[in-house]
């Protein structure tokens, strides 16, 4: 009986299967359920979890949005490019916008309090990436995605875009503050 | 074309002249395209070496976009084309079905490979392997890639083809060998592939040829990744394919089961494009049920195969 010749026994589908190779499909099986059970253990119990919040939307509609939101909540101004640093209500509402090539605002929170984020992108696709925590979520052209967030610690954290976005992909960055 | 014959002195195997022309063209291109892969990725890792950081930005997205695509799609099909010529025509002894077919879709394949090529070259079409709408390529950037799935599907097909001439000529009793056996899984595998990368390709071409408006951006992503993550399968496929008959031909292995080892293609059939899912994990729109059940439940039965 070899690979490259058809099966020698014309029933092999009768043939009794070996004890080792018996073996092993109980290990991959074995395996397998402990995954599976892992990964709605995780749903659960985890402290990274995906949401399940998302609309249809467009660039204009999301856009009005995320300006009221920054012409109501803005401190100050910070970097060359002047973006809005705007300290969001507690357990309240944020809007970000993913463009060619910025995070726009930039978001301020407080230790402990929950957020509600929105994400959109008003072009191509972009992906958020937090760091150095490692948070990735998709931002994707025509939907919103709400994130919930408690930020656990205080500092600095940059927003990476790591979905390939075009020529300024590498230098598209944001921060958030948590205080 | 007449059909003639000849045995390996080596491996004692029955090459038919057709199919083993066909079998070293496919696999030398596939290998260029596998070099052209290779430089490309020297030149990624020269500039994402710090210390050297050979090109500028878009030089790197236009040789990072065609690292990609030369090497998980024209490498990957063309290579695939001689595993199944040689699965079905050599282990089985017949002719292969059509030839001239089978030429035509190779033409076709490397037509569209050179096509793309040059797209990605002139600059205008970094848009890496996933081409992510809305941002666009230049239409022959679709273009190519559709010919090459378009010829790969016709090599498909001759493979089929070829099954049933032997099946007819009774060139074999029982059933398949176990790596013909592989290489088929591989060629069911590209059948759906290929469908659906036709269905979000050709409308994309459509797009950046200004016929259709707009494309749905999560849609592309989804059926996009039918594409992008099964056409790696089907090399999966080939290769374990290649592992019996390396075994079978170098040490004279057989395998421990038959019937564990078919079961395990069938599996592997059934549940695989499930599995794409996991491309989508942190995409909006779809459920955390769906993410789960498909990235986990149903896709281990593909792992375990």
């Amino acid at each position: 009986m070899s690979a490259i010749l058809p099966p020698s026994e014309r029933l092999w589908w009768k043939q009794p299967i070996d004890k080792t190779e018996w073996a092993w499909i109980g290990i991959a099986f074995v395996w397998g359920m402990i995954m599976f059970v892992m990964m709605i253990y995780w749903h659960v119990y985890g402290k990274q979890n995906l949401s399940n919040e998302a609309y249809k939307t467009t660039p204009e509609m999301f856009a009005a949005k995320a300006e009221k939101f920054i012409a109501e909540n803005t401190i100050r101004k910070e970097t060359d490019q002047e973006i809005p640093v705007v300290k969001v209500p507690a357990n309240g509402e944020a809007y970000l916008i993913a463009r060619l090539w910025q995070w726009y605002p930039i978001l301020e929170l407080e230790k402990g309090k929950e957020y509600k984020i929105h994400l959109s992108s008003m072009d191509y696709n972009h992906g958020f990436s937090l760091q150095p925590v490692n948070i990735n979520i998709q931002v994707v052209p025509g939907y919103e995605h709400v994130v919930k967030m408690t930020p656990t610690s205080s500092g600095t954290f940059a927003i990476v875009c790591n979905e390939f976005c075009g020529i300024g992909h590498h230098s598209m960055l944001g921060r958030i503050y948590v205080k | 074309m007449a059909t003639t014959y000849r045995t390996c002195p080596i491996s004692g195997l029955q090459f038919e002249k057709n199919a083993e022309t066909l079998m070293r063209w496919n696999a030398v291109v596939g290998v260029l395209w596998l070099l052209v892969g290779g430089i490309t990725a020297l030149l990624v890792i020269l500039t994402r070496w710090p210390a050297i950081k050979l090109l500028p930005a878009d030089q790197f997205y236009t040789i990072l976009t065609a690292h990609g695509i030369d090497m998980l799609i024209l490498w990957i099909l063309f290579f695939e084309m001689a595993v199944l010529y040689f699965a079905s025509s050599t282990l089985l002894r017949c002719r292969l079905a059509t030839p001239m077919l089978a030429w035509a879709g190779f033409w076709l394949m490397v037509v569209g490979g050179i096509i793309t090529n040059i797209a990605i070259f002139q600059g205008g079409s970094s848009v890496m392997f996933t081409s992510y709408v809305p941002m666009m390529a230049a239409p022959h950037f679709y273009l190519g890639i559709i010919l090459v799935a378009v010829g790969a599907l016709i090599g498909t097909g001759v493979f089929f083809g070829t099954l049933i001439v032997a099946k007819r000529d009774q060139t074999y009793t029982g059933s398949l060998p176990l790596v013909t056996f592989g290489a088929l899984t591989a060629a069911i595998i590209a059948v759906f592939t290929i469908l659906c990368g036709a269905g979000i390709l050709i409308p994309t071409l459509l797009w950046s040829m200004g016929f259709i408006k707009e494309i749905d951006a999560q849609l592309y992503r989804m059926v996009w990744w039918a594409l992008g993550h099964s056409s790696q399968q089907i090399n999966v496929a080939a290769h374990v394919s290649i592992w019996y008959l390396t075994a079978a031909v170098v040490f004279g292995a057989k395998p421990l089961s038959e019937k564990v080892s078919r079961g395990a293609f069938l599996l592997y059939i059934l549940f695989l494009q499930l599995a794409s899912a996991h491309h989508l994990l942190s995409d909006p729109g779809m459920s955390a049920e769906w993410k789960v059940l498909n990235t986990s439940y149903f896709m281990y039965f593909a792992v375990m195969a």
